[in-house]
């Protein structure tokens, strides 16, 4: 960050006592609009840093890349639990940020009046599984979504690794920004309590409400006309049809022009009674194209059609590289790419500042800049 | 300039104040503007007559059947659900921006908002002569977000995508599926409410820098981006130790058992131990002498043989009653959730307890119980305030309200097709 990019959050001191994904994926996304936020561990580390993937496949507290990803930005301070200074950086925190119920309540006692705690945990910090355990997979049973996904007669499915953590975490970040901004005029903190099962159970609303007025669960994962993305002769495309022109010039552009005009499947409701015998002859013709032949031509169109990428393809895509969106971190010397920004703010930019932190990397800086008084 | 909203008593909320005006339709937009109004913002939302959101479903098609007579008047329109399912908090005015006259109505309203919203593709506002210095000029200090499917730059900036072809070119496909298998999309179009979130807290981010410094900004949202930092660790295992993570189905990198099984009478039971104390719970539970095992004796050998240890934890849960293991399972201390069918779902005694699950009344549709707010504050609560509006519901209202038009003047916009209640004539 230079000089004369002024940062959003940049006058903010967050305390992130995270011990999950969530947790600490919610404090990043603070620290990337400019916040100092320091991740307060104890002896044996954050929780992530013992999560793989790890740097070529060898565990260690400085090998994690979940870890490199979720707490860039931060500053690592390491105490041990009976520390008095832990209470004392509670205490000078705009923001502290928690994983447990346990945590909340202590942490409760120890900050200021204008500081904004958010508690990220499985279920919520109120209510009868309050305490009870939960995670990522627990989180896609209870909000529907496993039960929407997957395929006929295979078993519900969950969602990509860590999804519930990113999304949850997103979610308290909105809504800590959302206090802080409120602060502005109250002068007052508040706190907030962030279920990750709630922000996974946003996602099926649509699904949910759609069952309701059709009276009936719908069946597992039957899309428009194909259940996902269709094989093309060098991988795999979505190629959708929920505007009208998008199903008659994708058609046109298929080669199956009786399709195109055929007045049965020009609305995407009464198209779908025909989903059996129009799939494979649209197949067919996906199976002859390449992936990005097909995207190029339909995209001209102004159709919606998307290729299937791998990471491999995604790291090295040429439009993510020219909007910057992949950004170096170093960790144990080895630098490589991360994704970076989420979204391009033309005054307060994003921006990538600390490489992930070493363990206890900024214990005694920290104590100094943010107790002080009790340092000297 | 007087801004009856910001003097309403019945303000509510950590925005509380702030004015949105949007032009979002479908879901990733529209979700971002729902949020600011779960938040307590005054949202605005505008559409066309000649082209309203795409969630509503189109102005023909059948009524859906369970709501079928829920109201004397049913216009197909408004009983979408989809659009029903994430327009709550808005009040929805039609106001046609192609239209001079129409044009010239929202201009007039854009001094009044803090925060303008579309999710078109990246030139239309500018072919409007609505871009960020345009709008900059009518309202210093204005925010205006822009979420579309690649972003306002870079080769893809004029292709179209929504979340069924974000989900593939975000990466999130290639991860999705179960193991061995094709690649697949969410059956919920999960992307768009992904970006829908971030864009929220972009523009949340802009009004607290706005607060501290006055000044506005300009917010440009691809969805193919936001999505694919949702995908960070896996991009990173690609960039630092070259391997391209294949699809997973249930299972997870470091923890077994980590699946969801089959038990009694069709159910299926979520079920894993993170941990060593819980893996020494689950096997107090299950009571089997063979988890017992070296093969099964640290997570790592666990892992190493999870295909055996599947089969043991599958064929436990196979006698077992969903619902009573979830509960014995938690008891005990391990993660475990019966699978849960859509129309179950709010059912759930945590969800309740919490006022996550909201009872929603909609002139045409009926009443609904409906996903809420997912933030609990402790002292500016984020509320469910609005069912979603019927197509320019609002429209005469907030004409009014804002702009002073009188009932003869609204009577000939509508007849001009620039607002009105009913599809263009």
């Amino acid at each position: 960050m230079t000089a004369s990019e002024p940062a959003a959050l940049a006058d903010l001191r967050v305390l992130d006592l995270s011990t999950r994904l969530s947790g600490a994926f919610c404090a990043r996304q603070l620290a990337d609009l400019g916040a100092d936020v320091v991740l307060l561990e104890a002896p044996e580390g954050h929780a992530l840093r013992s999560e793989p993937p790890f740097l070529h496949d060898e565990p260690g507290s400085e090998h994690s890349l979940l870890h490199s990803y979720a707490n860039f930005n931060k500053r690592s301070v390491c105490l041990a639990v009976d520390a008095p200074q832990r209470q004392a950086l509670a205490g000078h925190a705009d923001v502290v940020v928690v994983s447990s119920v346990d945590a909340l309540e202590a942490v409760r006692l120890l900050v200021r009046p204008d500081a904004v705690v958010v508690a990220i945990t499985p279920h919520g910090a109120t209510g009868p599984r309050a305490q009870l355990p939960g995670n990522d997979l627990t989180a896609y049973a209870i909000s529907g979504w496993a039960a929407l996904n997957g395929l006929q007669g295979r078993p519900p499915l969950k969602g990509s690794h860590n999804q519930v953590g990113y999304l949850a975490g997103t979610f308290a970040a909105c809504s800590a920004i959302a206090a802080l901004f409120e602060r502005e005029h109250s002068g007052v903190g508040q706190e907030i309590d962030v279920s990750e099962a709630e922000a996974l159970t946003i996602t099926a609303g649509p699904s949910l409400l759609m069952s309701a007025y059709e009276g009936r669960n719908p069946d597992r994962h039957v899309g428009d006309i194909f259940s996902g993305p269709v094989a093309a002769s060098d991988g795999y495309v979505s190629i959708t049809f929920s505007r009208a022109h998008f199903w008659r010039d994708a058609m046109n552009a298929l080669g199956l022009p009786e399709l195109a005009e055929d007045p049965r499947y020009t609305d995407t409701w009464a198209r779908r009674q025909y989903r059996a015998e129009l799939a494979p002859q649209i197949e067919a013709k996906v199976a002859e194209r390449d992936r990005w032949g097909l995207f190029e031509h339909l995209g001209l169109l102004r159709c919606v059609c998307g290729v299937v990428l791998d990471m491999q393809d995604l790291a090295t895509n040429p439009h993510l590289h020219d909007r910057g969106l992949p950004v170096p971190v170093t960790l144990a010397d080895e630098t490589f790419d991360v994704p970076g920004a989420p979204y391009r703010m033309s005054h307060t930019p994003w921006t990538r500042r600390l490489e992930p932190p070493r363990l206890g990397e900024h214990t005694q800086q920290v104590i100094a800049d943010w107790l002080s008084e009790v340092a000297e | 300039m007087t801004l009856q909203a910001r003097e309403s008593t019945d303000a509510f909320g950590p925005l509380a104040g702030i004015r949105v005006i949007t032009f979002t339709q479908a879901w990733s937009g529209t979700f971002a503007t729902e949020l600011l109004g779960f938040l307590g913002a005054d949202v605005i939302q505008i559409e066309a007559r000649r082209r309203p959101d795409t969630w509503r479903g189109g102005y023909q098609g059948p009524i859906p059947p369970a709501i079928h007579g829920a109201a004397e008047r049913q216009r197909r329109w408004n009983v979408g659900p989809l659009y029903n399912a994430v327009n709550l908090n808005k009040r929805g005015i039609t106001l046609d921006i192609g239209d001079p006259q129409g044009a010239d109505y929202f201009r007039r309203l854009v001094p009044l908002a803090d925060v303008i919203v579309d999710n078109f593709s990246p030139r239309v506002m500018g072919n409007w002569g609505l871009a960020y210095a345009d709008l900059e000029a009518l309202r210093p200090g204005i925010i205006q977000a822009s979420l579309s499917a690649y972003g306002a730059s870079g080769p893809y900036r004029d292709i179209p995508g929504i979340g069924g072809t974000i989900e593939p070119m975000s990466g999130m496909s290639s991860l999705l599926g179960y193991e061995g298998g094709t690649p697949l999309n969410s059956g919920n179009m999960y992307p768009d409410p992904v970006a829908g979130v971030y864009m929220a807290t972009a523009i949340v981010a802009a009004l607290r820098h706005r607060a501290t410094s006055g000044e506005g900004q300009y917010i440009d949202l691809g969805m193919m981006e936001a999505n694919a930092t949702f995908v960070g660790d896996a991009f990173a295992e690609f960039t630092a130790n070259g391997r391209v993570r294949p699809r997973l189905g249930n299972r997870h990198l470091r923890v077994a058992p980590h699946g969801i099984y089959e038990a009694a009478g069709g159910q299926w039971l979520a079920l894993s131990t993170d941990d060593e104390s819980q893996w020494s719970a689950l096997k107090s539970v299950v009571n089997n002498p063979a988890l017992d095992a070296p093969a099964f004796a640290t997570m790592t050998e666990r892992k190493v043989h999870e295909e055996e240890l599947d089969g043991h934890i599958g064929g436990w849960v196979r006698r077992q009653d969903a619902a009573d293991a979830e509960r014995r399972l938690l008891e005990a201390g391990i993660p475990a959730a019966r699978v849960r069918l859509p129309d179950e779902v709010l059912g759930d005694e945590q969800l309740r307890s919490r006022d996550f699950v909201v009872s929603v009344t909609h002139p045409e549709a009926g009443t609904h119980e409906m996903v809420g707010v997912p933030w609990l504050f402790s002292r500016t609560p984020a509320k469910v305030t609005r069912a979603s509006p019927m197509l320019g519901q609002h429209s005469q209202e907030v004409l009014a309200e804002f702009l002073g038009v009188t009932p003869t003047e609204y009577e000939s916009l509508v007849e001009r097709n620039v607002s009105g209640d009913e599809p263009p004539q």
